[in-house]
């Protein structure tokens, strides 16, 4: 470690690691800036320090962490049953609690513990271990009968686990399998072991007691398989810690560290984890940030969380780096785990031609709307006249367009569901979202990896996208102004319901028939043109098109939110 | 093989030139209606009846119905997708003669 760079390696699951070992420092020490930022500074405390007093200060680090996050887990756990006067005393109780967590859990001083050696580490550790579960077991042990009631039989209360099951109060579900924290051995009066054995692994790297100590497999990185599982050595050697020394000097910090920078949040009807990867650690580091303060800020109000990341990542990158780095961003996603495994791990990057199309300020604000496509709860039966927004569930545009979704499927359910209200959809939205949709369909053609799309920077993307917008908004008043004299009303289900079966014949003929008895010949002759060029000469896109015609037809024009 | 753009645009423009002031525009309008028929039921034996039949009794003697008749000749028979294309672009070019 001495000398070693604070930087991203490229492979993400040691950045993700090396991004949270950041975190971690930065959340449990006062670091001694002297006007640096937290980077810098931690730069310079590596290269400054031994290995042995780098792992001595994350040993502290990692244990005091995770201490104070699972005694803020077993508060939560408390949930009283019933609104009676008990229940509402012991709510009252656990929020006094949170500020003497904080007070319990001040940042320390890096320097205490630099000149510190690992027993003296250890003693204070467990000095602090037995605090906390004094105070906790003082604080809700009165209300241990009531906080009984609302949990099943068979188990421990959290102020039972706290004061007879667990030794060191730690509970990192995300590493079960290591030996320190598993609950056999992680008991009551068995602190001390709990500790020498963290220190095992980070101090000897001895992962585990049976097989090859220094392995790399899932006990450490959930992305591996168990040793147990790797039989087939003749294809292939088991990886060791040793091996990623090549990468990092200290590899099972990284790898221990590896949950802490993913950031819990709440999406759509499920939690999830994610993190917000760049090669760069500067941009991750200020994106995380980002996200997290706001996170903060709307902590029991936002709809839409996920909205509010990508806009946070969004603008960081504009303002900073632009193009490069959405180019290399990648969200990575998981749900949880479930028997030590990982579930619904997403990996997902912005292909370049996404990045260039989300980098035009015009075209962002646009996409950036929620498209309402349905009614949020049916069963108030609201009449349609007095729906406002706020009764309709959305999607948010930038979100199917960054996770690579149809756009036009998300515009025909929009303009399906406002066409039974009978409401004019968002115009401009919707176009731009066809657009965009055409100009990927263009693209999906190309049959070679490198082809144009590939090698020409994608300048041309944006400009062709605003070009057929242009297209779509001159034409869709030149068809609202016929809309009178071709009988609209009778015109928009049929033409909807042809590019919805994707038939092209049946809506060129039944525009035609209607065109024909239209008397103003300008209107006419701009949308034969479209139809010709757009429709007629377009096998791969001309849905969109066709399906901006019918928004224009509808009457199409409020937009609301960007 | 599909019917490659420019083909299209020559067969929507000369159509234009040839058809798009032929007679009244009521006549026009019951011709575009005749092919619409034609094309939507993807009839293209009537469709190319119904175009000859009037470009016989309308412009045999212009260069560019001659010219008309070999562009539709070298796409005629075709699949489909192909005959909805040249269909519509003769009709197409026929709706915008009246312009301008």
């Amino acid at each position: 470690m001495e000398g070693e760079e604070l930087r991203f390696t490229g492979n993400w699951f040691i950045d993700a690691g090396i991004l949270g070992f950041v975190n971690l420092m930065e959340e449990v020490y006062i670091l001694n800036r002297e006007q640096r930022d937290t980077l810098a500074t931690l730069q310079a405390l590596l290269s400054s320090q031994t290995q042995e007093t780098i792992l001595t200060t994350f040993y502290y680090a990692y244990i005091r962490y995770y201490m104070k996050h699972t005694i803020i887990k077993f508060r939560d756990k408390i949930q009283p049953k019933g609104r009676t006067k008990l229940a509402k005393e012991i709510a009252r109780k656990k929020e006094e609690f949170s500020p003497i967590i904080r007070q319990c859990f001040q940042k320390v001083t890096i320097d205490q513990i630099l000149s510190a050696s690992r027993e003296d580490v250890r003693k204070r550790l467990l000095r602090e271990n037995e605090e906390l579960r004094k105070l906790f077991v003082e604080y809700f042990e009165r209300y241990n009968s009531e906080i009984k009631k609302n949990t099943s039989q068979n188990k421990k209360t959290p102020v039972q686990t706290v004061k007879d099951r667990l030794g060191i109060i730690i509970e990192i579900p995300f590493f079960q399998n290591l030996s320190f924290l598993n609950p056999s051995k992680n008991t009551r009066n068995n602190q001390a072991k709990v500790l020498k054995s963290f220190e095992m692994i980070i101090y000897e790297r001895k992962i585990k007691t049976k097989g090859t100590p220094n392995v790399l497999d899932k006990t450490i990185s959930k992305f591996m398989f168990a040793e147990e599982e790797f039989p087939n050595e003749s294809y292939g050697k088991l990886s060791t810690l040793d091996d990623l020394k090549k990468l990092v000097s200290l590899p099972q910090i990284y790898l221990l560290s590896f949950p802490i920078p993913f950031i819990a949040i709440n999406y759509r009807s499920y939690q999830t984890n994610v993190l917000f990867y760049t090669p760069d650690i500067l941009v991750t580091y200020k994106v995380m940030k980002r996200l997290e303060t706001k996170r903060a800020e709307i902590k029991n109000r936002s709809p839409n969380i996920f909205k509010i990341t990508w806009n946070s990542i969004l603008d960081e990158l504009i303002e900073n780096k632009g193009k490069f780095s959405l180019e290399n961003l990648y969200l990575i996603e998981y749900r949880g785990l479930d028997r030590q495994s990982l579930v619904d791990v997403e990996y997902i990057g912005i292909p370049k031609l996404h990045a260039s199309i989300i980098l035009n300020d015009a075209i962002r604000e646009s996409l950036n709307v929620n498209l309402p496509i349905k009614i949020k709860d049916k069963s108030k039966n609201k009449p349609r006249e007095n729906l406002t927004l706020s009764d309709f569930e959305g999607e948010w545009v930038l979100e199917t367009f960054l996770k690579n979704r149809s756009l036009f499927s998300l515009v025909v359910r929009h303009l399906n569901f406002y066409l039974s209200l009978g409401r004019p959809p968002y115009l401009k939205t919707s176009l731009y979202a066809l657009a965009i949709d055409a100009k990927l369909k263009a693209n999906d053609t190309e049959t070679s990896v490198f082809g144009k799309s590939f090698l020409e920077r994608p300048k041309q993307a944006v400009m062709e996208v605003n070009e057929y917008y242009e297209d779509m908004i001159k034409a869709t008043p030149a068809i609202k102004g016929i809309s009178e004299s071709i009988n609209e009303k009778n015109l928009v289900h049929p033409l909807f319901s042809a590019v919805r079966r994707h038939n092209r014949n049946a809506f060129v003929n039944i525009l035609l028939r209607a065109l024909l008895q239209v008397g103003n010949k300008n209107n006419a002759s701009l949308i034969n043109s479209y139809i010709f060029r757009r429709i007629l000469n377009n096998d791969s896109s001309w849905e969109d098109f066709a399906l901006a015609l019918v928004i224009g037809l509808t009457g199409g024009g409020v937009d609301v939110g960007s | 093989m599909s019917v490659h753009d420019k083909v299209l645009w020559r067969i929507k423009s000369l159509s234009r030139e040839v058809l798009g002031k032929a007679g009244s525009d009521n006549y026009r309008q019951k011709l575009v209606f005749d092919l619409l028929n034609a094309v939507k039921a993807n009839d293209q034996d009537r469709y190319l009846w119904i175009l000859l039949r009037v470009l016989n009794a309308h412009s045999k003697d212009n260069p560019k119905t001659r010219e008309l008749a070999s562009a539709l000749m070298a796409v005629f028979p075709s699949s489909e997708a192909d005959f909805e294309k040249v269909a519509y672009s003769v009709i197409l070019g026929i709706m915008s003669g009246g312009e301008s």
